[in-house]
């Protein structure tokens, strides 16, 4: 009974978050609210039993999606105001909403007994689970029962990475300077926190990855900490991602989907299906495809936010 | 004696968000929010220590930690950063 009690104040205040984060006009109240919602969407998963889920939230929509924001919005302060629709557009929009808000209510209740009763895919999962050469079942699912999925995902993390970086125009990662353009001096105090909370974040990172084959982790999670590391590097203040040259991180950056096609040619060539592990070195290839896809993840996340520092 | 230590703990996160809403200036808030919430903080973990297993306690040791220095550090560059704009607001005068 305490348990729904705390998830409904838990499902309370999401949605309480989520329309005062709609509600100011200050972009950065707005945002600051946004990622609290997201830490609390992280609390929801988890009480939904879905841990990796709820790592991939905290990481991604509440940590790197919020530094985005923060950047967009202190950019965005500058242009004009704009104005209000008018009220019948508001209305309009606002009766749009409550009725598709209304029919999935309705759909939701309507197969809520069903869905209670029945396991979903958890059976089917765990039947083939012997062969997939990892025990949790969610890694399983995302590096090899729909590996294809998880290639397409990191093609398109790569097209918005190559997006970001010629919107920015900003193909020369060595113009990023200081990343405390408007301020009196570097930040001594944030460069000696980075200094020691990026390899923290980069060890736990590497830690996540690894754990994903028996337990919640994986590719996308330890990716996701991995661009934290690199957002931290950033904040240093030194215009370096990991003192790094820019050549090796657009080569690190394709490293997941060159992964993927390697390994598919190869088992197209050695002539199982395409995507399809060979029984005995399941594991170990899986491992190796998930090391690269967390690479390409991480540089990706780190370079989305460095290309919307203000060089120079 | 567990749920004394959280309770407490509770209440000084409680406290310190009363003095995030009341206080009428970004640096007594600041004042509330990190003083009162890294207390808080340290009773939650000391009560959940008296719960938890080795290698449980030493997750939230490290979690303990980790949120020291990130709310410190943030606690300074917010406060840099108001003072800046303070100045910055006199000197336009």
């Amino acid at each position: 009974m305490l348990e729904g009690a705390f998830d409904l104040v838990l499902a309370s205040f999401l949605v309480a978050l989520g329309r005062s984060a709609l509600q100011f006009e200050d972009l950065f109240r707005a945002v600051v609210l946004y990622i609290a919602y997201g830490l609390l969407m992280a609390l929801a998963w988890s009480r939904l039993s879905a841990p990796d889920v709820a790592l991939a939230e905290a990481a991604i929509g509440a940590g790197v999606t919020g530094a985005l924001f923060l950047d967009a919005a202190r950019d965005l302060k500058r242009a004009a105001k704009e104005r209000k629709p008018r009220v019948g557009w508001r209305f309009a929009i606002s009766l749009l909403g409550a009725v598709v808000a209304a029919g999935i209510s309705l759909a939701l209740i309507g197969i809520l007994p069903e869905s209670a009763e029945s396991e979903g895919l958890t059976a089917r999962v765990g039947q083939s689970l012997s062969e997939a050469g990892v025990s949790q079942p969610v890694t399983a699912v995302i590096m090899n029962f729909r590996s294809f999925d998880t290639w397409l995902e990191l093609l398109v993390l790569l097209v918005a990475m190559s997006s970001s970086l010629v919107f920015h125009r900003t193909f020369r990662l060595h113009t990023l300077r200081s990343s405390w353009p408007h301020s009196s001096g570097p930040e001594p105090v944030l460069a000696a926190l980075a200094n020691v909370l990026t390899p923290c974040a980069l060890a736990a990172g590497a830690y996540l990855v690894f754990r994903g084959s028996s337990g919640p982790g994986g590719a996308f999670q330890g990716g996701a900490l991995l661009g934290a590391a690199g957002v931290l590097s950033l904040l240093r203040g030194r215009g370096e991602l990991f003192r790094l040259r820019q050549r090796f991180f657009l080569s690190t950056a394709v490293a997941g989907v060159v992964a993927f096609l390697v390994f598919s040619l190869g088992t197209g060539l050695v002539g199982r299906a395409v995507l399809e592990y060979p029984p005995g070195l399941a594991g170990t290839l899986l491992l190796a495809l998930e090391v690269a896809s967390a690479v390409s993840i991480g540089v990706t996340l780190s370079v989305l936010f460095a290309a919307a520092r203000p060089s120079g | 004696m567990s749920a004394v230590l959280l309770g407490i703990g509770a209440s000084f996160f409680f406290a310190g968000t009363v003095g995030v809403l009341r206080f009428p200036d970004t640096l007594c808030r600041l004042h509330a929010l990190t003083k009162a919430d890294n207390l808080g903080l340290g009773f939650v973990v000391a009560g959940l220590v008296l719960r938890a297993d080795a290698p449980g306690t030493a997750e939230l040791f490290l979690i303990w930690t980790l949120s020291l220095l990130a709310s410190g550090t943030s606690c300074y560059l917010i406060a840099r950063r108001t003072l800046e704009e303070r100045t910055d607001a006199r000197r336009s005068l």
